[in-house]
């Protein structure tokens, strides 16, 4: 009987031990085996793995995750850490040029997503575009472009930026300006919005001016 | 004035249900309302919310012709519906007499000797019925849709028939052990008429028509009623309670998301097209129609888009009328500057509508929210500011410097981050923060502290209902780890497990499931699914990321079984 019960514990232990070693060289080949583009990006679609698909494509340096950062980034939930996406994003947007992320943006909503990703990664670089994507686009690429140019660092060009906006002839953009300006409580800020406010015809952009240059 | 002959009359009863069942033909002329108040109908049968609106006495009509039920197919100013034809002018001389002959009229078979089935809105001077409508016998069955053409008039609600306080004890033990063998009552035969007692009954009846019948008629209806399946492992939604006024009325409010604010857009495309695909429509004027009917209509303002589905359900309780109920769902979604307007409805709807189900950010606990709540002003290291609306990107870039929460509040302190600020939007239910180690948490209720927003739960919040008007409805909170509403809105007089069925979300969920959450919820009501079912539905209706997020707490106070 001992003889059985031994022979049944040997058994087991020939079975498991290369089960138990093969387990770590597992892990450590799956590591250091690079993601690709496409596998990186599928694992942004669970919340379990997206963190191993961020940091691939911040490592990857690729104008071409930009589109998917950001849409990971818009399907977020309460209680998720974004750090990981927005890590990756600060990783590969200031490597980038304008003309090349914009090369790479064929979609109207990879265009919105580019704008988008402009917001969350504020560079004096972007705004050119942002103005350009403000003026000549409308609906949902106009809003991003507008919102991410309202969230671009407060220097002399976006200054400027917002004095030719001002004088746009579209009354949303006109009114995105009178907005962000509004929110500075600066007298470079103030003299612009007096500036329009001398020849604002419309009556609901000009209350709008007046509330602005009310506010102390 | 011409003089509706019998042949016509007889005609009507044998016409087909094509134009409303109206009959085809020249019109009969001119006549006058004689009631006081008279209802005008869209169609020819007498159902709460398919009133167009009601008639003065001496209004003229121009008849059509005849409809069926007794019902005149009529011209009111340039509208076109139906009246009920006793109170019309041509009978003001022989009102009773006029509609015995039209009941004479009418088919009658044995179930018309069964006891007598009366509208919730009811009136005084009446004539008695001319169609009685026997139970339903078998659970789900469309038996006989009520279209008892008797008591078409408004003024004022009729006293009780019998007082339902005057039944003897005896009598109320027979009527537990019926109620417990069709399925609607699982509690003690104590012979007590209790609350749960009282709610078995409405499930048997569909409505509070128990109330105005003796008790031996009550006795009659229940023991010839079938019981419902006897699946004790399912708890069934109180569907009398919900459908009572003959409507199914679903408040739906899509919460703001400040990560993609076009978004609201896109779920509104979503939301339309999914209940386009139901059979519903839009139409405001429909539905303000068809609430009018209801305890609440349309609320303090007639906002957001009013999605309309008549006759979308037949509703047979076991020992009640069928009959037909229309469904609406209101659906709100925050635009520029609405988050008041929007949240103010909402909350209306949470205690007036049939289900309120929000799709949106859970708000760390605190609750529903149509706002956007906090933007800053950032001054960095440069010199220059920064307009950032998204609050991760800040905490983002605050974590470089050390504790968010810690770097946030010296900021603030120093000037160097200036917050905009607004509340408006929130239906503030939980003080207590769930998330109070996540940035986002301790801001948000950082940020209802500054605004001193109001708490809606508690014994003084405005969900707070006592007695009477704490109805049963059904709250759906689809958002990230909703469960945490719970314990205040269960501490809330009127919102506790008899009154309120609550389905919340126990983990974080997606937006992209939120338009087919509702339809499953919706449908799972149209098909008068258990509530295990309706959890069910939604849970797999739902993304794979966000299956098995819903989860159910009240539905076991429910008396009845599926």
């Amino acid at each position: 009987m001992r003889a059985l019960i031994a022979l049944v514990i040997a058994g087991c232990l020939v079975v498991l031990a290369p089960v138990g070693g093969a387990r770590p060289s597992t892990r450590k080949r799956a590591a250091m085996t690079p993601l690709s583009f496409e596998d990186a990006v599928e694992k942004l679609a669970s919340p379990k793995t997206r963190s191993d698909g961020a940091a691939a494509l911040g490592a990857m340096k690729d104008a071409r995750a930009v589109f998917p950062l950001v849409r990971a980034y818009e399907r977020r939930a309460e209680g998720l850490d974004v750090t990981c996406l927005l890590d990756a994003l600060h990783a590969t947007m200031p490597r980038l040029q304008p003309a090349e992320l914009l090369a790479q943006s064929k979609e109207a909503d990879d265009r919105r997503a580019l704008f988008h990703a402009m917001e969350l990664v504020p560079e004096v670089r972007w705004m050119s575009v942002l103005e350009q994507g403000a003026s000549e686009s409308t609906g949902k690429l106009q809003k991003q472009a507008l919102r991410s140019l309202a969230a671009q660092k407060q220097t002399p060009e976006w200054m400027a930026s917002m004095g030719r906006l001002l004088d746009s002839s579209s009354e949303v953009v006109r009114r995105q300006a009178i907005e962000s300006l509004g929110r500075r409580h600066q007298d470079d800020a103030r003299s612009l919005l007096r500036a329009r406010a001398s020849k604002e015809t419309d009556a609901g952009l000009k209350a709008a001016l007046e509330a602005a240059l009310a506010q102390p | 004035m011409p003089k509706l002959d019998q042949k016509s009359r007889t005609q009507a009863y044998d016409g087909s249900e094509s134009n409303g069942g109206a009959e085809q033909g020249s019109p009969l002329g001119s006549h006058r309302v004689t009631a006081t108040l008279l209802n005008f109908r869209r169609e020819p049968v007498r159902a709460v919310g398919n009133v167009i609106r009601t008639l003065e006495h001496g209004t003229v009509v121009q008849v059509l012709g005849r409809a069926q039920n007794g019902f005149y197919r009529v011209y009111a100013g340039d509208t076109a519906g139906f009246v009920y034809g006793a109170y019309l002018d041509h009978h003001a001389a022989s009102g009773m007499a006029a509609v015995n002959r039209i009941a004479e009229e009418s088919p009658r078979s044995p179930q018309d000797e069964a006891p007598l089935v009366l509208p919730e809105v009811v009136v005084a001077t009446v004539p008695p019925p001319t169609t009685v409508v026997a139970p339903a016998k078998t659970v789900g069955a469309p038996a006989v849709v009520d279209t008892t053409v008797s008591r078409d008039l408004v003024e004022t609600p009729v006293p009780p028939v019998a007082d339902y306080t005057a039944w003897l004890k005896p009598e109320i033990s027979a009527i537990q052990s019926e109620l417990k063998r069709i399925g609607v009552y699982s509690s003690l035969l104590d012979a007590v008429l209790g609350p749960l007692t009282r709610s078995a009954l409405v499930e048997a009846f569909g409505s509070d028509e128990w109330q105005r019948l003796p008790a031996g008629d009550v006795l009659g209806r229940l023991s010839a009623a079938t019981p419902l399946t006897t699946d004790r492992a399912h708890r069934r939604v109180r569907f009398g309670e919900l459908f009572k006024d003959g409507v199914l009325d679903i408040t739906v409010g899509c919460g703001f998301a400040e990560e993609d604010e076009d978004d609201a857009a896109t779920q509104l495309d979503a939301y339309t097209l999914a209940l386009q695909e139901k059979g519903f429509r839009i139409d405001n004027g429909a539905a303000t129609t068809i609430l009018a009917g209801t305890s609440h209509g349309v609320g303090a303002a007639l906002i957001g888009s009013f999605f309309v589905k008549e006759n979308a359900i037949t509703y047979a309780p076991p020992a009640g009328v069928a009959r037909p109920i229309h469904a609406v769902v209101r659906l709100l979604r925050p635009t520029d500057g609405s988050g008041k307007q929007v949240s103010d409805a909402f909350r209306d709807g949470m205690l007036h509508s049939d289900a309120a189900f929000y799709a949106g950010h859970g708000r760390y606990g605190s609750g529903p929210d149509f706002d956007r709540n906090i933007s800053f002003e950032v001054h960095d290291k440069d010199g220059s500011w920064r307009h950032v609306d998204d609050y991760e990107v800040l905490e983002h870039e605050l974590k470089v410097a050390g504790d968010p929460w810690t770097v946030f509040s010296a900021r603030v302190a120093q000037g160097r981050i200036k917050v905009n600020l607004s509340n408006d939007g929130n239906v503030f239910l939980n003080k207590d923060s769930h998330h109070s180690n996540e940035f986002g948490g301790k801001l948000m209720y950082w940020a209802l502290s500054r605004t001193g927003k109001q708490l809606e739960t508690g014994k003084n919040g405005a969900l707070a209902q006592a007695g009477a008007d704490a109805k049963y409805k059904i709250w759906v909170f689809d958002g990230c780890r909703t469960m945490d509403y719970e314990r205040a809105l269960r501490d809330t007089p009127g919102q506790d497990k008899a009154h309120t069925d609550i389905v919340q979300t126990n983990k974080t969920v997606s937006w992209t499931s939120a338009a087919p959450h509702v339809v499953a919820f919706l449908q799972s009501l149209i098909d008068q699914t258990s509530a295990e079912h309706l959890v069910r539905n939604m849970n797999t209706s739902a993304i794979a990321e966000d299956a098995h997020g819903f989860q159910a707490t009240g539905f076991a106070a429910s008396p009845a079984v599926l």
